[in-house]
Formats: structure tokens, C-alpha cells, sequence
């Protein structure tokens, strides 16, 4: 058994099409970064059949041992099922799987950019920049927080009191900037000076990102999310086109989820 | 017989009965990755290997469906070539016994995968995957007794290894290319591959795969009561080893296929919820023994029994 059972042991709506799942599971004990994730199963189901694939979105002590924390909207059967478990429940987990986002390369400014559930990498992803590098200068931290509307942006509480920068957009205005968060990076970049950017969000979005990235010339890492069955690599079905060889296919769980924009065709 | 689970299918010797099926795992390389310890199962069957690189279909590639799964991943693999020099290696070296499955468009296509893994140590068998619904030519071959019996008696020819061939559940009735494949030489029959099947987003009017057809192949415990009667029927009928495929999840699950006449099994899309799973399954039977519940399998292997009240 190499899927082990997880008590969950918070699990709240954050938003009105957002939850926030924290099971007792040691992800720090399994090689966590940033955009690494989970396959959360449902013990003893046959419907749904498949488990499901959650990045971290946050690890902490509790006293009584390590909290993993997910972020997730309800969609599909699985995520609709998931909404009706409760504290005390067990959900099963295999994982750490995936690559997760590499460290900031030193000298450019990490831009982390959400999208809607794309949010879900990026509190533990602050948390990994501010226990590192920028623990004197929170503020050159940037995360946009985008959605289509006021409802889809949330971050965990000690995000927005940590000092980083935060810029929120939506696209009908309801919350932040209006317009699609493309615009909002592009406003700022005259004044971000040289940046690195970090994405997480709809699979538009980080087509458009790309294109952003290429014809400004700055980096920028996918997280991408592909339908996926096992997770490890072995069904073939995440993939992503290679955009060294358009036309054929890496397997996102596997050799991602994170990808330099300019090795995928997203 | 030294041990009570072990047994031979048509000339591999398997610690135990449980293998993981084609295109579920790999080649086993990414199981050990997540420290799964495959010397706890009979064997490995690989994804199957084209002569050319195939880079797979267009995703959406699996659609979820009640107790199942329909995929249409397109036998994406780095071809033969590619095969024996990145992966066999670490594929001979696995602890269980190494089964490579091949696919062709052609008998030529066939026999040439045959005679390229005759030669390759730590090849203990080749499978014939005359049935994958995701690849146009190879389902023929599955379908018409003619060509069937001809492609395996070409294969036969081409290794002294064993041959198993895997059957297409996509027919009338399997029993007839069952006994081809045996007439054309084959030393174990594995059954069934998927079944052909469709998921409809019907509010934009399109299949919710990304194949040309739009249909794939359905996996998974909804598909069991199929595979168990397909493997019912066919060990009735040929005399060769059985392997038994088809939403086997657990250990209860295997038996059933085993008293119903396999001799082994494949644990297939269960692998996916769990890199350990087939392990599992050979742990549970292992348990079933020491509880007395048989003494070995060939003492309850094809021992079930149709009662006929009005015979």
C-alpha cells in the first residue's frame, strides 16, 4: 500500500465556489516544494473510480503533528463528493508526485500569478520565498490573484498580512484592477524591473502568459493541470505538447507539472 | 510446485499469479520509483512497444464513467529502438518476471517485434496485443479468425520464447479466436483488453475523448462481469494458461477469474489508483492460503461449477 489514509482535520468554504481541505499527513516528510501534488482518493469507492490531483497549497504544525492543506473548487463528481466529507473523515493520499516550481534564480524578482483555483500553490510558495531569500524584503514578493469575478479571489489570511505585494484583478471588475491579469503584469512591468514568473491557473491564461514571456524575454514557469488518472506516470494520459517537437507529447505529472513556458505549447 | 501460489503460464514460472496488464504500468520503472517492491508479484507486462515512436493521441486522453474509465491514449511509446535502448535495461532487471507486449499495424510490423525480442535477455515472454481499440489495423487481426491464426502461426515462428496473445472482448463471441490463436500456436491466451465504449458531453454536442473516432476503451470494475464470462467461456474451450483481465481490484476479485479457469491475472486500471495495488492483491491471496481457504491453486483453479437443476 503505498496510498496511505489522511484524517482530515479542518475543511471550511472559503469562498462561495472554494474550499480549503487540511488533512494530518506529513508533506514536509515527502519532499515538498511548491506546485509539487497529491492524489487525494476515496476509500473503497468505485465512483469515483480515479483519485484526483490537488497541488500543496499549505503545511504547518498543529501541535499535535503536521497539517497538509489543499485548495479546491467544486467541479466534477469528485470534487462535488468531496464537499460532503467532514472533519474526522479519511481521505486517501499518495504523493509527494511532480516536479514542483524551481527556486527563484537569484537576482530577478518571483512573480507568482494565480488564476481562479490556480491560487492553490502559491500560499506555500510565499512561505518557501520568505523563509529563504526574501525573508529581508517581503515586498519584492509579488503575487497577482485573478479571477472572473470577486468571488474567485482568496488567499489564506497570513499571506495578505505577510508583508508581500499583492495586486488583484477581475475580469468583470467586482474585486482589484479590472481586466485579465495579462494586463495588470503588463502595467507593471516597466517598474518590476527584471522579474521571474511563477503561473498557476487556466490553461488561457498561461497561454496568454507565455506569449507575454517570450516577447518580453523573461522567464516564466507553468504549473499545468492536465486530466489525469495515476499521477506517477504510468497511464499516459496528462500530456502537454512538446513544443521542442510540436506534435508530440510529455507527460505533465511526470516530467512537470511545472514547465518553463518555452518547452510546452500550453 | 514449491510454493502454493506460484504457477506457469504456458512457460513462465510466476512466484504468483498477480501481473499488472499493458498500458497500466509502464514498464514497471515508475512503480519503483514511488518504492513499490515488485518482487511481491508475479510479473510485469509493459505498455506496448511499436516498431516506429507513436507520440499517442490528442488529449482529452480518459474520461472518468461510472465504475470505469474510457481511454484513448494511442499506444504513445518510444518505439522499438527507442525501447530496448532506454528502458529494457531497467525492465530486465526488475524482480518478477518480464513480459514485453507488442503491437503492430501489420503482421510484418508483428513478427518483426517477435524476432526482435527473441534475442533480448530478460524478455521472459512477449504478448500479443491484437486488440487495442486505439490503433487502426491492429483490431482486425483480433477480429477474424483467418488472420488471427496466420499472425500468431508468423509470430510463433519468429521465437522460442513464450507467446501469449491478448484478445479484443469487441466480438460476437470470443471462443472462436480463442482457439484460433491456440491453433496458430499461442502458449497462453490473456483476456480481455477493453471494451470499445463512448462518453458524450452532450451539451456541446462532442465525445469527451480526443480520438478520431471519438470512442475508447473501457476499463475498470464496470467492465468485470464481461471479462469474467469472456475468460468462463474460453477456458472451457482451449487448453492453454489463461490470464485473466478485466477490474480486478482485490484479491476476491482474482479468485473469481481463477475458479472461473485463469490461471493468472492482470490487475490493470486499479494500478492507477494505486502504484501498490497489484501488490496488494498478491498479499491478500498469500493471506487467503494462510487461512486456509485453499491449499494451493491448482486445487481450485476452473472449479467453478453451473448448477443445472432440470439436467
Amino acid at each position: 500500500m503505498q496510498r496511505v489514509k489522511a484524517t482530515i482535520v479542518e475543511h471550511e468554504r472559503v469562498q462561495p465556489a472554494m474550499w480549503r481541505m487540511a488533512f494530518r499527513w506529513d508533506a514536509r516528510a515527502r519532499g515538498l516544494r511548491a506546485a509539487r501534488f497529491l492524489m487525494l482518493g476515496f476509500p473503497g469507492k468505485t465512483d469515483p473510480l480515479l483519485p484526483r490531483p490537488f497541488s500543496i497549497s499549505d503545511v504547518r504544525d498543529d501541535g499535535d503533528g503536521v497539517v497538509s492543506e489543499i485548495l479546491y473548487k467544486p467541479m466534477g463528481k469528485a470534487t462535488q463528493l468531496m464537499t460532503d466529507l467532514r472533519v474526522g473523515d479519511a481521505v486517501s493520499v499518495l504523493g509527494l508526485l511532480g516536479n514542483g516550481f524551481p527556486d527563484p534564480a537569484p537576482g530577478k524578482r518571483p512573480v507568482l500569478l494565480a488564476g481562479g483555483i490556480g491560487n492553490a500553490p502559491f500560499a506555500h510558495h510565499v512561505r518557501e520565498l520568505l523563509d529563504g531569500p526574501f525573508r529581508e524584503r517581503p515586498s519584492d514578493v509579488v503575487l497577482f490573484l485573478a479571477g472572473r469575478t470577486a468571488s474567485e479571489i482568496w488567499i489564506q489570511p497570513w499571506v495578505r498580512a505577510s508583508g508581500i505585494t499583492i495586486v488583484e484583478t477581475t475580469d468583470d471588475g467586482t474585486r482589484g484592477e479590472k481586466g485579465r491579469i495579462t494586463e495588470a503584469l503588463a502595467r507593471r512591468l516597466p517598474s518590476l524591473g527584471a522579474i521571474e514568473g511563477f503561473a498557476c491557473g487556466p490553461t488561457p491564461m498561461l497561454r496568454a502568459l507565455k506569449a507575454m514571456a517570450v516577447e518580453h524575454g523573461f522567464p516564466c514557469h507553468l504549473s499545468t493541470e492536465e486530466l489525469m488518472a495515476c499521477g506517477y506516470g504510468v497511464c499516459n494520459a496528462c500530456v502537454v505538447e512538446d513544443a521542442n517537437r510540436p506534435g508530440t507529447w510529455i507527460k505533465s505529472c511526470h516530467e512537470g507539472p511545472v514547465f518553463e513556458c518555452r518547452e510546452i505549447i500550453p | 510446485m514449491t510454493s502454493p501460489l506460484s504457477v506457469d503460464v504456458g512457460g513462465v514460472r510466476l512466484r504468483n499469479p498477480v501481473l499488472v496488464a499493458s498500458g497500466t504500468f509502464g514498464a514497471g520503472l515508475e512503480a519503483v520509483e514511488q518504492g513499490v517492491d515488485l518482487a511481491a508479484i508475479g510479473g510485469v507486462v509493459t505498455k506496448s512497444v511499436t516498431t516506429q515512436p507513436r507520440a499517442g493521441n490528442p488529449p482529452p486522453r480518459i474520461c472518468e464513467t461510472a465504475s470505469g474509465m474510457l481511454n484513448s491514449i494511442g499506444i504513445m511509446n518510444p518505439g522499438v529502438d527507442g525501447f530496448l535502448a532506454e528502458i529494457m535495461p531497467r525492465f530486465a532487471a526488475l524482480p518478477c518476471a518480464r513480459v514485453v507486449n507488442v503491437a503492430g499495424e501489420s503482421a510484418e510490423d508483428f513478427e518483426i517485434l517477435v524476432g526482435r525480442f527473441d534475442a533480448v535477455d530478460g524478455c521472459d515472454a512477449i504478448e500479443l496485443n491484437v486488440s487495442c481499440p486505439n490503433v487502426s489495423g491492429g483490431l482486425d487481426f483480433g477480429i477474424d479468425v483467418h488472420l488471427l491464426e496466420s499472425l500468431v502461426r508468423g509470430c510463433r515462428a519468429r521465437t522460442r520464447k513464450p507467446l501469449w496473445v491478448k484478445l479484443t472482448p469487441n466480438v460476437t463471441d470470443v471462443v472462436p479466436l480463442a482457439r484460433a490463436a491456440v491453433a496458430g500456436g499461442a502458449d497462453a491466451l490473456a483476456l480481455t483488453n477493453t471494451f470499445l465504449g463512448m462518453a458524450v458531453d452532450w451539451r456541446r454536442r462532442l465525445p469527451r475523448l480526443g480520438s478520431k473516432t471519438g470512442a475508447g476503451g473501457l476499463s475498470g470494475p464496470a467492465i468485470k462481469p464481461l471479462a469474467l464470462h469472456a475468460v468462463f467461456k474460453v477456458a472451457r474451450a482451449v487448453d492453454v494458461p489463461i490470464v485473466g483481465i478485466g477490474g480486478i481490484r482485490d484479491a476476491d476479485d482474482a479468485m473469481e477469474f481463477i475458479v472461473a479457469g485463469a490461471t493468472a491475472v492482470q490487475v490493470g486500471t486499479s494500478n492507477f489508483t494505486d502504484p501498490a495495488a497489484a501488490v496488494d492483491v498478491a498479499d491478500q491471496l498469500a493471506a487467503f492460503v494462510r487461512e486456509g481457504l485453499f491449499a494451493d491453486l491448482a486445487s481450485v483453479r476452473k472449479t467453478l461449477v453451473v448448477p443445472r437443476p432440470h439436467a
